[in-house]
Parts: structure tokens; sequence; C-alpha cells
């Protein structure tokens, strides 16, 4: 072992037992590690961000530009001063300029997400489970794709049916405040469990992180511990 | 009027962007260009929140206030670390040691610390939650997918239990395609709400 | 007719629904359901105030969520939502996030508020924006060492988040305070359901400005996705069927 590879391991190990030492209490070691990593990121992320993102989409195109080229890239450049300008309080005002643009951007950007990245994608599989081609491909297995493409449909409309907002639109009919309207109520229904059956096996998989986590920490120490006393 | 403005920027903006979804051989560069201005005021973004980040604990340190010896160890590294990336670059093999090697075991120490954490939740959540469809589902499926994660429920390759087996597998597919599909409408209405200037960027009303 | 198009047809009838139920209809008759997570969260922010304890809110880690679009802007609005006269006055609430560009649209919104209606001479605390942190695991670190440093009696996590957004909770909870929270991501909502009473789940995340701020604009809003929503429920229940019989 290379004696850098000693250095970092004993830091690993110390950073290790700082931050786990929350575990007993929240203490003064754990609130130096977490600091440690802010301030090292942090600084790390200005420099990529200089490095990655503002000299090479500001400064740098500068020198080889046209002079019409110029003239688009100082768009940018007067977008980002007005943005820094404008953290001076009695300049607020001009900061709203990049953030109208950007507040533009994010919401088309949100729009196309979700229509064209999820909305369709998620529709068009909902609606391929009932492909006659795919049902059919396995003899042996018609029943289970049936199966398959009935609890589909059931358990989307569902679960979309538990996030109806309003409650029913005559107010003869609203009960309680909490009913929606009485189709999607019943729907509503099967779609807690679908969504329970959701959240439990993304928790099982979320868990199961932070336990390898926990487990590949403790062979740190172990491995360490066994090291240090191994050289005794 | 100043409203006004700031709406037709943000409409204007939008609008080019969703063209060029549509039209991508007119509006294609047009819709380069402005995601590279846009990733350049978050970029600014970035440093600004930075600089909001310093400016917290610096003000920690001058007012001495609790964990002010803490703040001056985050100050120190944040220095530390802007100097050497600039000096070596964030190429350099120390450096890169040097942020993965803090890094690597405090984050991974942090999500074992999820690990506990979870743990202890999950075993009070009938007293915290009730008995309810949702928690029962819940409780069910986050053992269920433990138990199959683990290997401990386990058929013979082609049989009905095999089948059956995939068939509860595939479950959580189903709420989770509703979920999303539901999400992306909330979305899609939110992205329209700023679109269209019914919520502000700076907050007005 | 292509999905693509199909896109388009959905998104020119969100707008123009939206349009018309903001602009021209305004459906005063419509009513949401009850939700209890507006109700506690405002509970719990009164007796901070009143205890003289502090709020805090945090944005999420990003504007732009590519799995979960939006939610950053929900973030924002919601947090426009949670800026009352009271919470001006008072001074005591922290506003984060990892991203800066949430902060800056942040400190945005609060200068704007201020300016709109306060003698900014007068007051002894001003409401914070803060970067805790600049990656998830560094932000919640930061998030956790402050929750423990001072006193705080609210606590509202909104937007895009990882499950690690659950270790700060426990903080909170030690201290006696209230968690509330209205994120996107699936891993975050299964982490904090075990652990956050008042959680919004799924869409609902993106009801929380409506729910925080019931304004003639966010209940048109929440009137158009619940058209959406009908909408597509319909449009899968009959696209299922014509799949099935080899029309589609």
């Amino acid at each position: 072992m290379t004696s850098s590879a000693v250095i970092w391991g004993v830091i690993g190990f110390l950073l290790t037992v700082m931050i786990l030492s929350y575990l007993i209490r929240d203490s003064l070691f754990f609130r130096l590690a977490t600091y440690l990593l802010i301030g090292l990121t942090a600084g790390y992320l200005v420099v990529l961000l200089v490095n990655r993102v503002l000299l090479p989409q500001l400064i740098w195109p500068m020198g080889a530009a046209s002079w019409s080229q110029r003239l688009w890239l100082l768009i940018p450049i007067l977008l980002a001063g007005l943005l820094l300008v404008g953290q001076i309080p009695r300049l607020a005002l001009l900061s709203k300029i990049p953030l109208a643009y950007l507040a533009g951007l994010s919401a088309a950007v949100a729009i196309g997400g979700a229509v064209f990245g999820t909305l369709v994608p998620q529709g068009q599989a909902v609606l391929d489970t009932f492909d006659p081609y795919r049902i059919y491909a396995d003899p042996q297995l018609v029943w289970m794709r049936i199966l398959d493409a009935g609890v589909m449909i059931l358990g989307v409309v569902g679960t979309l049916s538990y996030f109806h907002f309003g409650q029913p639109l005559q107010e003869t009919k609203r009960k309680r405040a909490e009913d929606r309207p009485q189709i999607l109520q019943v729907f509503s229904k099967i779609g807690e469990g679908f969504l329970g059956i959701t959240l439990g096996a993304v928790f099982a998989g979320v868990f199961s992180t932070a336990l390898l986590a926990l487990i590949d920490r403790i062979a740190v120490i172990g491995g360490m511990l066994g090291q240090f006393l191994g050289g005794l | 009027m100043k409203k006004i403005l700031f709406g037709a920027i943000t409409l204007m903006v939008g609008l080019v962007v969703l063209a060029g979804f549509f039209f991508q051989d007119p509006f294609g560069p047009a819709l380069t260009l402005i995601y590279q201005w846009g990733l350049v005021l978050v970029a600014v973004g970035g440093l600004i929140g930075l600089g909001t980040l310093a400016a917290f604990h610096i003000r920690n340190i001058i007012q001495q206030k609790k964990g002010w010896i803490s703040s001056a160890v985050l100050l120190a590294a944040f220095l530390f670390s802007l100097i050497a990336g600039f000096v070596l670059t964030p190429q350099n093999a120390f450096y890169r040691d040097l942020i993965l090697n803090v890094q690597v075991p405090v984050e991974t120490s942090l999500l074992a610390i999820l690990a506990a954490t979870l743990l202890y939740a999950s075993l009070q959540l009938i007293r915290t939650r009730g008995w309810t469809p949702l928690s029962i589902a819940f409780m069910a499926s986050a053992v269920f997918s433990m138990l199959f994660n683990l290997g401990l429920i386990q058929t013979a390759s082609g049989t009905l239990g095999e089948q059956v087996l995939m068939f509860f597998r595939r479950l959580p597919l189903v709420g989770a395609r509703g979920v999303l599909i539901g999400m992306a409408l909330g979305g899609l209405v939110m992205g329209l709400r700023f679109l269209l200037s019914t919520d502000h960027p700076g907050g007005e009303r | 007719m292509t999905w693509s198009q199909v896109a388009w047809v959905v998104i020119g009838l969100a707008a123009v629904l939206l349009l018309v139920l903001t602009w021209l209809v305004k459906p005063r008759r419509y009513a949401l359901r009850h939700s209890a997570f507006a109700q506690r969260l405002s509970q719990s922010r009164t007796a901070t105030l009143e205890q003289g304890r502090r709020q805090e809110v945090v944005l999420g880690h990003a504007l732009w969520s590519r799995v979960y679009p939006g939610l950053g802007l929900s973030a924002l609005a919601s947090y426009t939502a949670l800026l009352n006269a009271e919470t001006l006055a008072d001074g005591r609430q922290t506003v984060s996030a990892s991203e800066g560009i949430l902060v800056t649209f942040a400190r945005q919104i609060i200068q704007g508020r201020y300016q709109a209606g306060f003698s900014e001479e007068l007051l002894q605390d001003k409401v914070q924006p803060v970067v805790y942190g600049p990656t998830p695991f560094s932000f919640n670190g930061g998030l956790m060492a402050d929750l423990k440093m001072q006193d705080y009696g609210t606590l509202v996590i909104l937007g895009d988040f990882g499950p690690e957004a659950a270790i700060s909770v426990k903080n909170i909870h030690d201290q006696r305070g209230e968690a509330f929270a209205a994120t996107g991501s699936m891993a975050s909502q299964a982490a904090l359901f075990v652990n956050v009473d008042d959680l919004l789940l799924g869409e609902e995340a993106y009801l929380a400005p409506a729910l925080l701020d019931p304004s003639p604009q966010a209940q048109a809003a929440a009137l158009t996705e619940d058209l959406l929503r009908v909408g597509v429920i319909l449009a899968l229940v009959i696209g299922a069927t014509l799949k099935a019989v080899g029309v589609l």
C-alpha cells in the first residue's frame, strides 16, 4: 500500500467515525466533518462553474468570434451582469429580467419534459400491455398477460383517481369534505392500495441502499482497526 | 407596466423553447442558444448561492454565534479548495483525490445514518399513521420487496409459482405509472402557470 | 395521428383550459377537498411564531428536474404562499436550497414583499435565504447542523429532493418541532412516508401552492388539472379498449 493510500484511508476512517458519532449524539465532530465536506465541495463547485461553464460559454469564444458573434455573446453577459447587480437590494429590479427569462425557460422545459418525457411514454406503456401481439405471443402465458393488462389499467386509473383534488361538483353530493366525485372515490380506494405498494417497494430499495452503505462503513472501520491492531 | 414586461419576457422565451420542440429545424439553433444562456444564468445563480453560503458563515464567525468554530473550518476548507482548484485545475490527481476522499466517506456515512433513521421510523409506522389501506399496502410491499431482494423468496424456473411471483414483482410498476402520469399533469399545469404569468417569477400577485 | 401530435393537443388543451378558467369562467363553486396538511401547517406556523421560534423552508435541490418536471417552480410558488405578513414582520424564517438559482429566486420574492409593505429599518430580523451546501448530502449535513443549533419549530420541505431528506426530519422532531413535506421524487416520498405525518404524495406535491394560498388562480389551476386527469383516464380506458381489439 502506498503512503498516500494510507493517508487517505486514515482520513476516510476518521471522517466515517466522526459522522457515525451522530448515531450516539449530535456532536462537534459530526459538524466538523459535514462542514469540511461543504467547504470543499463549495470550492470545487466554484472552480467547475467558472472553468466548465462561464469561461467556455462567455469569455473564450470572445477571442475567436466575429463582431456579430460578439454581439450575440453580449446578451448572456448582460443577463448575467443584471443577475449579479440585482443582488444589491436597491437594484433588485434589474435581476427580474434574467429571472423572468429563466422562468420562461424553466416553464417550457417543465411543459416539454412533462408531456414528451413522461405523459406520452407512460401512457404508451400502459396501452402497450393491451397489445394483442404481446398478449398472444406465448400461448401458455395468455391469462397472465390479460391479468397484467387488467391490473395495469385498474391500478393506473385508481392511482390517478386518488389524486383528484376537487369535491363533487354538485353541492348536494358533498357529504364529507374529503370526498371525491362518486365514481372517482370508488377507484381512489383501489389507487390508494397501489400507491402504498409502489411506495413500499421504493422504500425497500432506498432502505437496502442505505443499509449497504452502513455495512460498507462498518467494514471500513473494522478493516482499519484490524490493520492498526495487527501492526501493534 | 413592469409586470407586463417581465411577463412578456417569460412568455416569449417559453414560446420559442416550445416552438423549438415542435419545429426542430427552424428553431433548433435558437433553442440551443436559449439553453446555453439559461445554463450561464444557472451557473451565475450557483455562484451567488455559494456567495450566500460564505456570507452566512462569515456572519457566524463575526457574531461568534453558536458553532462558529465549525463555520471557520468550513470557510478554511472552502478557500483551500477554491485556491487549489484554480491553481492545480480540477483534473489534477491530488485535487481529485482530496475531494473524493472526503466526499465519499462523508456521504456514504450520511447514507448509513439514513438506514438507522429509516429503520427506527419504520418500526413506528403503524403508531404514527394507523391502519389505513395506504400504510398496510406500504408495509406489506416493503417487507415483500426486502425478502425478495434478499433472495428469501424463490421459485423454480418455468413454474406457475414463478409467474405468480413475477406478477407480484410487477405490481409496484402499476402505481408508479399512475404517479408519474399524475406528476406529469402537475408539471404541465405548473409550467403553464408560470408561462402564462398566473404565477410570477418574483412572487408578485 | 402521431404521439407527438397527441402531446401538442394535450399542451394546447391544458393552456386553453387554464386561460379560460383563470380569466373568463372563474369557477367560484369549485371546492377543493379538505386537506389536513394546509390546516396543520398553518397551526404549526402560528405556534412557532407565538413561541418565538424559527421556521425553516427548504426549496429542494434543483430548479429543473428531469424526471419530475416543474417541481422547482412548484416549490417557488408554494414559498410565495408561505411568506405572509406575520412571517415577514417576525423575520425568523430561513429559506434554503442547495441550488443557488433557487435561492436567488427566493431572495427576489422576499425583497419584493418587504419593499411592497414594510419599513425595513424597523425590523430586527429579516427572512434569510441560505445555501447550506452545494450537493444533496452536504446540504443535508448543513441543514441538520443548523436545525440543532437554532430553535426551529416548523420545517417545510418542498421541491425536488432525494431520500436523504428523511435524516433532517429527525432533527426537527428531536427539537419538538413539526415537519411538513411536499417533495417530488418517489424515493423521497417513500422515505418521508415513515417519518413525516403531514406529507403530500405524488401529484399532490404540485397542489401545495393552491392549498397554502387558495387564490382564484390556484383554484383554476387545480380545476384544470382535475379536468385533464379525467381526460387522461378516459383516453387511457378508450385507448386500451381500441388497442385490445386491434384498432389502435
